[in-house]
């Protein structure tokens, strides 16, 4: 039964939906018994108490480590992983010098009787192949008075491979520039030259163990 | 997975609690921090409002989470929130207590205790909330802020429903008076 004196529990349940029908029902016929109830009732039941605009300082101080020695490790790897991918491109786009470089092949000193050998027997240096054209061959006397601000074309000295082949025996110390051949970089050189690169990182690490 | 969304509309305050449990299913160090950043701000609110202090608000959340963290093996999976919120509910009764025995051994006048220092009785609404019985004023704010239903606050304060529908009848009557004295 629903009076004056217990109407408010009453009708704060009603009010925030906390009855079960059969309640809600007893309570109905108690508002509207007495209309001046139910008026102070949604008045009540309006008030509602708002959160301050307020946020909770140094929370980073109540928080605990999450593990950090992996976190190092992973960061370790990456570091890692970097500086090999970044050397491995390096030395795989490292393209040769353009133009012409010298081969800086000093031929052995020519005696005079061996001047006079034939083609067939002369010694044939390893890495002036015979079908590569030379560009350029000067003989020491002529260096002497050409000025050295001008280069001197290949085409303005020897123009006919044949002949300067004819030449280069009689040269003494001459220098002989040839385009190097095409790179061809295989996987194993590659590979090679990244172990040289990384070793002297290596080293300091493997000499701790 | 909850939006972020959600979380602002939990910020700003709602009768019902959209913010589950769910965020604190393993309590190990990354779920703590988890519910240390969600929940934090809310039960530093909440702490604040019943308090109307908020050095004793900083410390109640504080002293929660650190036995949160102490006993995170003893947390049910998913009950981080319902278990921080009572908690903070018992350590801030506690703390009105010891500070209402304080304030009975050295402040006579209610007067002066009203208008101490130490009070941040900044609005008319915390000067309204500073007013009721340290029960009521639990009960509307874990009614209003955190959503509580009658069965949830009678378990934790002991109470019936009939008596929390009471006591959070005379609470909001008394704060309407109360605002309405205000204005």
């Amino acid at each position: 039964m629903i009076t004056k004196d217990n109407c408010e529990g009453w009708l704060m349940r009603y009010a925030d939906g906390a009855l079960s029908p059969e309640e809600r029902i007893a309570v109905e016929e108690f508002l509207a018994a007495h209309p001046e109830m139910k008026e102070e009732m949604d008045e009540v039941a309006a008030v509602k108490v708002t959160p301050v605009v307020a946020a909770m300082p140094d929370k980073e101080l109540m928080m605990k480590n999450e593990g950090g020695s992996f976190a190092w490790w992973r960061a370790a790897a990456a570091v890692l992983l970097l500086l090999l991918t970044t050397t491995t491109l390096l030395l795989l786009t490292r393209q040769p010098p353009e133009g012409p470089v010298l081969a800086g092949v000093v031929t052995p000193v020519a005696h005079e009787s061996e001047t006079e050998t034939t083609a067939e027997e002369q010694p044939v240096s390893p890495v002036a192949p015979t079908p590569v054209r030379p560009i350029r061959t000067i003989p020491p006397a002529d260096i002497q008075h050409v000025p050295t601000e001008e280069p001197v074309l290949a085409e303005e000295v020897s123009t006919d491979p044949c002949q300067a082949q004819e030449e280069m025996p009689s040269t003494e110390d001459s220098m002989v520039s040839v385009p190097l051949p095409e790179p061809s970089v295989s996987v194993a050189t590659v590979v090679e030259n990244a172990r040289l690169a990384i070793n002297p990182w290596l080293e300091p690490l493997t000499a701790k163990n | 997975m909850h939006s972020g969304w959600e979380l602002i509309f939990f910020s700003v305050g709602c009768k019902k609690r959209v913010l589950p449990d769910v965020y604190c299913t393993e309590m190990n160090a990354k779920e703590y921090n988890r519910c240390v950043r969600h929940l934090g701000d809310d039960l530093y609110r909440f702490a604040l409002r019943y308090a109307n202090l908020s050095a004793a608000a900083e410390d109640a959340v504080q002293d929660v989470f650190a036995d949160l963290w102490e006993k995170r093996n003893e947390v049910e999976a998913g009950g981080a929130r319902g278990w921080l919120v009572r908690a903070l509910y018992r350590r801030l009764v506690d703390m009105h207590r010891h500070d209402e025995v304080v304030r009975r051994a050295q402040i006579d006048s209610e007067a002066a205790y009203r208008q101490h220092d130490n009070y941040e009785l900044r609005d008319s609404l915390a000067k309204a909330l500073a007013t009721l019985p340290e029960q009521q004023r639990a009960l509307v704010l874990l009614r209003d802020l955190e959503g509580y239903e009658y069965a949830e606050m009678s378990r934790l304060t002991g109470l019936s429903e009939q008596q929390v529908g009471v006591y959070l009848y005379r609470a909001r009557k008394q704060l309407k008076k109360q605002l309405e004295d205000y204005k």
